[in-house]
């Protein structure tokens, strides 16, 4: 089955997603298809009918605990605290489904998933690092990715298990009271969490393969070349592999994720980037939803970080460098 | 050939030479070397004070422009930053080098190692997680610490001389000329923490998850430790396996003149409630004493500087004020 968490202005890309897994799954592990909400229904129009189930939050969740959640957390935050609930009680819901796969609404299948199942039937965790290469110079560095753990939380692949079982209540042990992002206090989401994953549970498998996950991050170290319907990918963990998986995030909205300002990848007209974001951008306005782009969300009540963009990001960097300088320069007495 | 080596100034020497004792016992095969973050023309060691086993000076290998190195880092972060650069020495300088083992110099190894020797005949890294299972509760340390200072200790690494594994210490060294501080706000923690990236970087990585290896405060709540009739010290854990032998213990943060704290880096067990782990510190203790800690401990590092003190506070903060005010406005955009 496909588990996602979105808000209401984000369904258009939860349904893409959706429609992309029902293409590529094969038949036998297609449904159900699901939708986690961290957002009310009543936003949504009385008459809209989802092509996907929704899953609400406020079914998970305790009035009072979702009211202290959503006053503590930004609405990215909350969707964090809140995903090893929603996968837990994917698994809880649908006891006939063996393999759950948690991605993102920015994620689009682009391949038949076999290798992902023959994956699943050796493994009982899944996870894909952001990059599988030393990064050349450029923005954010190597060490940033410290600082947001080194697997991304945007897909993660479960089959039931005990050690599924033991992992997510682990993770949403720690995840649901701290998913803040709070570098100095070594927290990120319920992303940098995963760091732990692989030693805590033996049975996972950190996917380093050129056709997972390409995304913003890593198309630096990928080439991508086209192939009769459908992509190949080259990087440092394999060649001329099918590319399985594509997330935009950061790519269909530059504001989105933790690589909003990354220079490393610049694309062309006719990159291959920008074909697939193309196609992507298509496959979501293809999306019939009545709801408004700056539809606001329900729960995170704390404001997102801002992200600035151009001489307002230049100057704040070097303040913020000079304030950096003025904390550490030695001065020496005056005697 | 096999180097086991370490790294210490020379107040550090009693714990070196205990580490190359239990190493000569255990594991007669191994070349062991102290690599020392110190000069020993300075400090003039009566002989009695010479350790038993070869030492390279870290003067003497070559680190390019070695002084602005001494001048950024404090004592801690220049310890840790020349691990790699000793590693470069030895496959430099080793022709018959197969595999190199650093421990910390706080480390007494109990067994023949013949398990790691045959990984490193098969793995280009090994290393040691500092929990192989989550802590119950949030003393210190806990989970998420680890993710602040890194998923694996890096009081031991084991290296085969292959490919990988230089390749892997050559991104390590260029890591670390700059970037060994300990500065977790910005993901830097000494060269620890840049090891999270060996087994995202590189196939061939062993993480180790014998309850034997690297035995120390960090892994205790997962351990027990106990001595048979042949004196023999075993680890059970929390798997069904059965318990294996002791292979190395770690006494990180342990002060033989505070004989009743574990470590000063833990709040979750007193000896009372660890009282298997007692007779381990106790020997570590005796050890050490024997062995002139005592004396060592007298010699101050030529690289120690004075701590930097950070002098007008006011000023500093007057002038960043309206700077942090700008940044506010701008963001507030």
């Amino acid at each position: 089955m496909l588990l996602t968490i979105c808000t209401v202005r984000q369904l258009p890309q939860a349904f893409a997603l959706g429609d992309s897994f029902r293409q590529f799954a094969g038949q036998a592990a297609t449904e159900p298809i699901v939708i986690g909400l961290v957002d009310r229904l009543d936003a949504l129009p009385a008459d809209f009918s989802s092509p996907y189930p929704l899953l609400p939050v406020a079914e998970l969740l305790l009035p009072e605990e979702l009211a202290t959640l959503s006053a503590q957390y930004t609405p990215t935050e909350f969707a964090a605290a809140c995903k090893p609930l929603f996968i837990a009680e994917a698994f809880r819901r649908y006891p006939e489904v063996d393999n759950l796969v948690y991605a993102d609404p920015n994620v689009q299948f682009l391949f038949p998933l076999t290798a992902l199942w023959q994956q699943l039937s050796t493994a009982t965790i899944l996870l894909t690092p952001f990059i599988t290469r030393s990064l050349s110079a450029g923005e954010p560095d190597e060490k940033f990715l410290q600082n947001i753990g080194l697997y991304s939380a945007d897909f993660l692949a479960f089959r039931r298990s005990l050690e599924t079982d033991r992992m997510l209540s682990w993770w949403d042990d720690r995840v649901r009271t701290r998913a803040y992002v709070n570098f100095c206090a070594g927290l990120c989401l319920d992303q940098i969490w995963l760091m732990h994953v692989p030693v805590f549970f033996r049975q996972t498998r950190v996917l380093r393969n050129a056709g997972w996950h390409v995304a913003l991050w890593n198309l630096p170290e990928r080439t991508l070349t086209p192939e009769a319907g459908h992509w190949l990918v080259s990087g440092p963990a394999g060649k001329n592999e099918p590319l399985l998986f594509f997330n935009f995030k950061g790519l269909l909205n530059p504001n989105e994720g933790f690589f909003t300002h990354q220079n490393r990848l610049r694309s062309s007209e006719k990159s291959p980037v920008a074909v697939l974001l193309a196609d992507y951008r298509q496959a979501v306005t293809r999306q019939k939803v009545p709801v408004a782009d700056n539809q606001p969300t329900t729960y995170g009540q704390q404001p997102e970080p801002p992200v600035l963009r151009g001489w307002r990001y230049e100057l704040v960097k070097s303040m913020r460098s000079m304030i950096r300088f003025l904390d550490r320069v030695y001065l020496p007495a005056i005697r | 050939m096999t180097i086991a080596f370490t790294i210490c100034s020379i107040n550090y020497l009693a714990q070196a030479q205990t580490l190359g004792n239990s190493l000569r016992q255990t594991n007669p095969g191994y070349t062991y070397i102290i690599g020392l973050v110190d000069r020993l023309d300075q400090a003039n060691l009566p002989p009695e004070l010479l350790p038993d086993y070869p030492i390279i000076e870290i003067d003497k290998i070559n680190i390019p422009d070695f002084s602005a190195m001494c001048d950024r880092y404090d004592i801690t972060e220049l310890n840790t930053a020349v691990k790699p650069f000793f590693i470069d020495y030895f496959y430099t300088n080793y022709p018959a080098l197969e595999q190199i083992i650093y421990f910390d110099p706080d480390i007494i190894v109990f067994q023949p190692l013949h398990k790691l020797n045959q990984d490193l005949q098969q793995y280009s890294l090994v290393l040691t997680p500092h929990e192989c299972f989550p802590t119950s509760d949030w003393e210190r340390p806990n989970d998420l610490h680890h993710l602040n200072t890194g998923i694996f200790n890096l009081g031991f690494i084991g290296l085969r001389n292959d490919d990988t594994a230089r390749q892997f210490v050559h991104w390590w060294k260029q890591r670390l000329v700059h970037e060994c501080r300990i500065d977790l706000c910005n993901g830097l923690f000494v060269d620890q923490l840049w090891v999270n990236f060996a087994p995202v970087y590189h196939d061939n990585v062993l993480v180790e998850h014998h309850p034997g290896y690297n035995v120390a405060y960090w892994n205790i709540h997962e351990r027990t430790l106990s001595a048979d009739a042949n004196g023999q010290w075993w680890v059970t854990s929390l798997t069904d396996e059965p318990d294996q032998l002791l292979h190395f213990f770690h006494y990180s943060g342990y002060d033989p003149y505070k004989p009743d704290a574990i470590s000063k880096y833990q709040t979750r067990y007193a000896f009372e409630d660890r009282m298997d782990t007692k007779p381990l510190f106790e020997l570590y203790r005796t050890r050490l004493l024997a062995n002139h800690n005592d004396r060592y401990r007298q010699y101050p590092c030529v690289y120690v500087k004075p701590p930097k003190v950070l002098r007008y506070k006011r000023v500093r903060k007057a002038l960043k004020s309206p700077l942090n005010k700008l940044i506010t406005f701008l963001e507030g955009q």
